[in-house]
């Protein structure tokens, strides 16, 4: 193998902006899908972060773990979804500040 | 000959079956069969007495100890050193005794047999009988001051029984006094009054063991001989008794035992004369320790021996039935401190300032006694205190160390008083009789007289009788002329008065002059105060005695009768007449008989001079005989003559109908008369003088300090309510306000704690996000802080 | 000078952060999608520069395809696309403080990147791999044991193990008869083992020169991919002992599809326990295995004459189809079945492994290594889906109001059952809001 062009520091701190990205999208959006829109902004974010790995090590064994980390994130956002629509049906609304019920 | 002394445990075994079998089988066997048991076991102890006086005789008056059967070793305790064996004596002294016990005893039980007739516990009464004889027996012959205070608490618990032997009738024979005694007070004030005599008794009891170390009169090892080479007994069949053996014997000598018996040790002492007893950190000289003994067993004596000032329960006694008043109350119980102070002559004689006490005690009682028997009207009083009196005389003796004259005296006694007292109860049966055979018949004179009767009448304030008259057959006021109709019993009663009286040659001249010339030579021949006083004071009381002895004869033997009952009154039946000729004969003879008195002409050299002296000398080691006094013997029945005629002249006339007053008691001697018929108002003043105080002291102890202080204050208020005021603080204080408070504080401090961590739970999704990225920041951190070191040049 | 690939990354990482924030800020959710997806695109075109094709298509099938699909379905459900009615902001303080937070991340994680140790100038070797092939005659089935280890187990004749991994080193490898214990009086053949970074190699268990025991012969092989398109490579093991017990007896080996021509000698000289590795054009071939110098002898024998050449060959090989990525392992070695010994040539498939990021090289990790998290993640998906039909059933309540969508689905419009209502009551008037 040869040199590759695009340092690997580089990838990680593609993803590493992308992450920041999608937690300040988590913190500050008050719509739900939109929160989970961000998370899946995190975890593709992540997802980046393990491929450029495998590279450096020359390992599929990362490329693998990314492969189940998108199955696991569409479940994930199949059964997020289902919920912020069975919480859509009951309050009309998406806005995640209405959902203080469980406050302390 | 010797094999006979263990007898003498027979003499307290055979009354004892006598009892057990009337107590259980009483009722089956009827009036006949319980007095013939009774009657019997009485006689058996006198026929065993007889044959151990026999043996006493046929030994050379040798005295005997004799261990009882079973119970010899009695107390025990070698680690403590005491050892109190029950043993019997059996010598001089304490078969005269048994003799007397024994005799009177058995002629009494028959009389009694007649005397109780038709009463409803007739088989009770002679179980009191045969208890009595058993414990007066117990107290005559045992070798230790511990078994004859069993015998003496016996004869007092007897006493007792028997007084209130009618207690369910409201005083048959009501006591005087002015509060009303029925016959269980009687018996109730009998025992009181005897126990504190027994205290004295104890103490003396109690000092005796400290100071001797036993309580032995005397130990085996002093009897000179009493060698038994043979085999124990053979087993005694006794009343259908099987297997009981007869008393063993002390059959060794002891040779040079330390221990003495206390009558021998106490002589050892006093000849050595700087004996020490030591209390502890205090050393009394023996001499002081004798004398508070002796005063001790003085106090012990007044209480059974009636003398001042414990007297006062005998007159209560004649409440008790007739043929008790004259076994116990005249003849035996009485006479048992006599018995112990005579026995304990050693200590006596040696204690100068006991004898004197003794002496002044003996003749105040004789006097004041005598006074007292002046001014009564129940026939029975009159011969209760001429009892007081005479055991005074036999007391002064005691005192005078006439200690012989005192034993002849007490012997005398028993059969004059046993004889008058028998006598008087056959004039009581006589005079109820002849009430009721007057009152069916309705006699008019009766009820004219019964009604008078019932006015005149002060003594039966307590009780009703509602449809009875209150006639009291005992009252003399109501007799009169019963010479005629019960010509046995009038002869026999004035064998009996002259007797008492002190009239030659009846018993009653030898002993009391014996005493009173013993007096003489106490007080002229060794110049002794309490001789002087002696004579003097038991002169009067001898006149008193002439004097009063007469006035009953006359007034209830001689002139008219002044009731229907008097008039109708029959003879006794042979039951009862039987025992008083024989008394009535051994008054007549005793006296000179056994003690006929040296220098006295005939009649010592007929019968032997001062043979009871002699008889008890081997005995009592400081008895002596004295020689016959004539000037005070004729001096004292001159004076008793003088008296007799001058009671004679008073009382011989007839008398009004019905007897209101004694013809004393108008004119100049109406006070002295009311003083005596008040019996010098003794029991009032102990009534006010120490009872009421003693119950008021009782009930404000009882009231006052115990339930007013104690309980009331001490417990409730100061524990109970102390406790509950504790109580209250802690629950109140301690446990409301600081324990509860503490945990409650303990909740709420919980609870705002956890409502101030509430705040954290926003339920916001996005605060909860926010510190998600707080705690990724921070891995991040840690993960790479040692890059970040390196990185920031940390 | 900045290289391709750099410019490339650049641009395409710049687009992605362009497309992330444009999705933060948007207020039309469905803007936010788009823009999600154009961040998806963009770094499944950065895997695709990341030597992972597999996964590019992964990623544009499930995110870009289904999950951004399935989110825009339910934007549109619910209409979340409008812009919600401004309420009052709670949580003012909470942007401050995510811009704070991200920036010390950003900044400590570039830090710690930037001036990390790691050194990402070479990539890491990858682990050797090795194979045992059983060419040995005569002796049975046979167990393989390195280090104590039992790496191949039953191993017959004329069949090779699968590729191991195995960690570099040296080690000793024992050869024993299958299911004997490792005891010395039982070992075959000990030899040492010599494992390198991205080695592959094959050890071939012949007969040895005396033909007494059995040796291992060390095969290189390549797992990399041809550079020469329709070119493919051979490997070819003499390990035919010498006949007469010599010690070398080299061969050469010729295509002699067409016997008139002259033979076209692929391998002039092999001697014996020598590999020797050619690449041919992709083809049939009848490839003959000669004693060294036969060809040319038989050439030169022939002259110029047209007639055919008459090889004996020493071992022949009918037609095969030799294709460019079968890494072909040629061991010419005896057969002794039957009752004399003639040569043999066994075929062991020498496969390049796949190409790193492909999806033989996914689906070789994913079904040996990884098949037990393939299972679960499938078992995991299966309940997803089961849990969202139940999440999202409604429940036939008749109190429970139906969901009534409204008119337009605006907040504040009247729902369809009271327009239609309304309609009825007054026909006239059909104005909805």
């Amino acid at each position: 193998m040869d040199k590759p062009e695009v340092a690997t520091e580089l990838y990680v701190l593609l993803s590493a902006v992308l992450f920041t990205l999608g937690s300040m999208g988590v913190l500050l959006r008050r719509n739900a899908i939109l929160i989970f829109m961000s998370i899946e902004l995190m975890l593709n974010s992540a997802n980046l972060a393990l491929v450029a790995f495998a590279r450096q090590w020359n390992q599929m064994d990362a490329h693998l773990m990314v492969f189940f980390v998108m199955t696991v994130a569409a479940a994930e956002v199949a059964v997020g979804l289902a919920l912020i629509v069975t919480i859509y049906r009951t309050r009309q609304s998406t806005d995640v500040d209405d959902l203080h019920a469980l406050q302390g | 000959m010797e094999g006979f002394y263990s007898a003498v445990s027979l003499v307290v075994i055979v009354p004892l079956f006598g009892m057990l079998i009337n107590l259980f089988f009483g009722k089956k066997l009827g009036e006949k069969g319980a007095g013939f048991i009774a009657v019997s076991a009485s006689a058996f102890a006198f026929v065993v007495a007889l044959i151990l006086w026999a043996t006493l005789v046929d030994q050379h008056y040798e005295p005997a100890i004799v261990n009882a059967p079973l119970i010899h070793s009695w107390i025990s305790i070698p680690s403590a050193g005491i050892d109190i064996p029950w043993q019997f004596r059996v010598d001089t002294l304490s078969v005269t005794m048994m003799l007397v016990v024994t005799g009177v005893g058995t002629l009494i039980h028959i009389y009694a047999t007649g005397y109780m007739h038709g009463d409803e516990r007739f088989p009770r009464f002679f179980v009191y009988l045969n208890l009595f004889l058993m414990f007066m027996l117990i107290l005559v012959t045992g070798n230790n001051l511990l078994v004859m205070f069993v015998g003496w608490e016996g004869v007092g618990l007897c006493s007792f029984l028997l007084i209130g032997f009618w207690f369910d009738k409201p005083g048959k024979h009501p006591t005087e006094g002015t509060v009303g005694w029925s016959n269980s007070n009687a018996a109730r004030k009998a025992f009181i009054v005897n126990r504190i005599g027994d205290f004295g008794l104890l103490m003396g009891i109690f000092l005796t063991f400290w100071t001797f170390g036993t309580l032995d009169y005397y130990k085996p090892h002093e009897v000179i001989h009493l060698e038994h080479d043979e085999a124990p007994p053979p087993v005694f069949a006794v009343e259908g008794i099987e297997g009981e053996h007869a008393g063993e014997e002390a059959t060794h000598v002891e040779s040079g035992s330390e221990i003495h018996g206390i009558y021998t040790q106490a002589e050892l002492w006093f000849e050595e004369g700087n004996h020490k007893v030591s209390f502890g950190s205090i050393d009394l000289d023996f001499d002081a320790v004798i004398t508070l003994i002796t005063l001790f067993f003085l106090l012990g004596a007044t209480g059974k021996s009636a003398q001042i000032p414990l007297f006062v329960w005998l007159p209560d006694a004649m409440a008790g039935p007739t043929p008790v008043s004259a076994l116990i109350h005249a003849a035996t119980m009485v006479t048992a401190g006599i018995y112990m102070m005579v026995r304990s002559n050693s200590f006596f004689y040696n204690s100068d300032l006991t004898s004197f006490v003794v002496t002044i005690i003996g003749i105040s009682t004789a006097f004041a006694a005598g006074f007292m028997a002046l001014g009564q009207w129940d026939i029975k009083k009159v011969l209760a205190y001429s009892t007081v009196s005479q055991l005074g005389f036999m007391v002064a003796a005691v005192g005078l160390g006439a200690y012989a004259a005192a034993m002849f005296h007490l012997v005398t006694h028993a059969f004059f008083k046993a004889l008058l007292f028998l006598g008087s109860g056959s004039v009581i049966h006589a005079m109820e009789h002849g009430h009721h055979h007057a009152h069916e018949h309705g006699h008019g004179h009766d009820e004219h007289d019964e009604h008078a009767e019932h006015e005149a009448h002060d003594e039966h304030e307590t009780h009703t009788h509602h449809d009875d008259h209150e006639f009291d057959p005992q009252d003399m006021r109501n007799m009169g002329g019963l010479r005629h109709k019960m010509g046995l019993t009038y002869l026999t009663y004035l064998v009996g008065g002259l007797a008492l009286a002190g009239i030659f040659p009846f018993a009653g001249f030898w002993s009391k002059d014996e005493i009173i010339a013993d007096a003489f030579t106490v007080g002229f021949d060794e110049g002794e105060l309490k001789g002087y006083l002696a004579i003097a004071v038991l002169l009067a009381a001898a006149a008193m005695t002439a004097f009063y002895t007469w006035r009953q004869i006359c007034l209830v033997f001689f002139g008219k009768p002044r009731t229907a009952a008097a008039e109708h009154a029959p003879e006794s039946s042979a039951l009862m007449t039987t025992p008083l000729a024989i008394l009535a004969i051994g008054t007549f003879l005793i006296g000179f008989i056994i003690n006929a008195p040296k220098g006295f002409p005939l009649f010592g050299w007929l019968f032997g001079e001062h043979r009871f002296t002699l008889f008890l000398e081997e005995s009592v080691i400081h008895a002596h005989a004295g020689s016959f006094n004539w000037f005070m013997a004729i001096l004292a029945t001159g004076i008793a003559l003088a008296m007799i005629g001058i009671a004679d002249s008073i009382y011989r006339k007839p008398m009004p109908i019905p007897m209101e007053k004694d013809p004393l008691e108008t004119g100049q001697y109406q006070p002295l008369f009311a003083l005596s018929n008040a019996k010098l108002y003794w029991d009032e003043a102990y009534f006010k003088y120490i009872v009421y105080p003693f119950q008021g002291a009782a009930r404000f102890l009882a009231n006052t300090i115990d339930w007013d202080f104690w309980h009331n204050f001490f417990h409730d208020r100061i524990i109970g309510q102390g406790f509950q005021g504790a109580a209250d603080v802690i629950s109140q204080p301690i446990d409301r306000q600081v324990v509860d408070k503490g945990f409650m504080s303990l909740a709420t401090g919980v609870l705002a704690a956890a409502s101030r961590l509430r705040k954290t739970q926003t339920g916001y999704v996005r605060t909860y996000a926010l510190s998600l990225m707080m705690g990724v920041l921070l891995v991040i951190v840690i993960i790479l802080l040692p890059t970040l070191r390196d990185l920031l040049g940390i | 000078m900045v290289g391709t690939e750099l410019a490339l990354f650049i641009m395409i990482g710049a687009l992605s952060i362009l497309a992330a924030v444009m999705m933060l800020i948007s207020e039309n959710a469905v803007h936010s999608a788009l823009f999600l997806i154009i961040n998806f695109a963009c770094v499944a075109f950065l895997y695709l520069m990341l030597n992972a094709p597999f996964l590019f298509a992964v990623q544009i099938t499930v995110y870009a395809g289904a999950i951004m699909v399935l989110f825009l379905f339910v934007i549109m459900l619910m209409g979340a696309e409008r812009v919600l009615p401004q309420e009052t902001q709670r949580f003012t303080w909470l942007a401050p403080a995510t811009l704070g937070i991200t920036m010390v991340i950003l900044f400590v994680a570039g830090l710690a990147i930037i001036r990390s140790d790691l050194d990402t100038s070479e990539p890491e070797p990858a682990e050797p791999i090795f194979r045992f092939v059983h060419a040995a005659a005569g002796t049975d089935a046979v167990d393989v044991y390195i280090d104590g280890d039992k790496v191949v187990s039953d191993l017959l004749y004329r069949e090779a193990s699968d590729f191991e991994e195995f960690p570099a080193g040296s080690y000793t490898a024992q050869v024993v008869p299958h299911e004997a214990e490792l005891l010395p009086e039982n070992i075959v053949l000990e030899t040492p083992v010599f494992l390198a970074g991205n080695g592959v190699l094959s050890y071939v268990l012949t007969a040895d020169a005396t033909n007494s025991g059995v040796q291992a012969l060390q095969i290189e092989g390549r797992i990399d991919p041809n550079d020469e398109k329709d070119f493919a490579r051979l490997t070819l093991v003499h390990a035919i002992p010498c006949a007469d017990g010599s010690t070398s007896c080299p061969i050469e080996v010729a295509d002699i599809t067409e016997p008139g021509d002259d033979p076209m000698v692929l391998v002039k000289s092999l001697d014996y326990g020598q590999a020797a590795h050619f690449e041919i054009k992709e083809g049939e071939y009848t490839l003959a295995t000669y004693p060294q110098g036969h060809i040319r002898a038989a050439i030169d024998e022939r002259g110029d004459t047209d007639e055919k050449l008459d090889l004996d060959a020493l071992v022949q090989v009918d037609k095969k189809v030799i294709d460019q990525n079968t890494g072909v392992l040629w061991v010419v070695t005896q057969d002794t079945t039957g009752s004399t010994i003639r040569p043999k040539i066994l075929w062991f498939a020498l496969d390049n492994n796949p190409d790193f990021g492909s999806a033989e090289g996914m689906g070789q990790l994913l079904f040996t290594d990884y098949l037990l998290p393939f299972e679960v993640i499938g078992l995991l998906l299966l309940t997803a889906m089961v849990g969202v039909i139940v999440l999202t059933k409604q429940h036939e309540t008749p109190k429970k109001p139906r969901f009534r969508r409204r008119m337009a689905n605006v907040p504040g419009n009247p729902t369809v059952e009271e327009y239609m209502q309304s309609l009825r009551k007054n026909p006239a008037d059909s104005s909805g809001d």
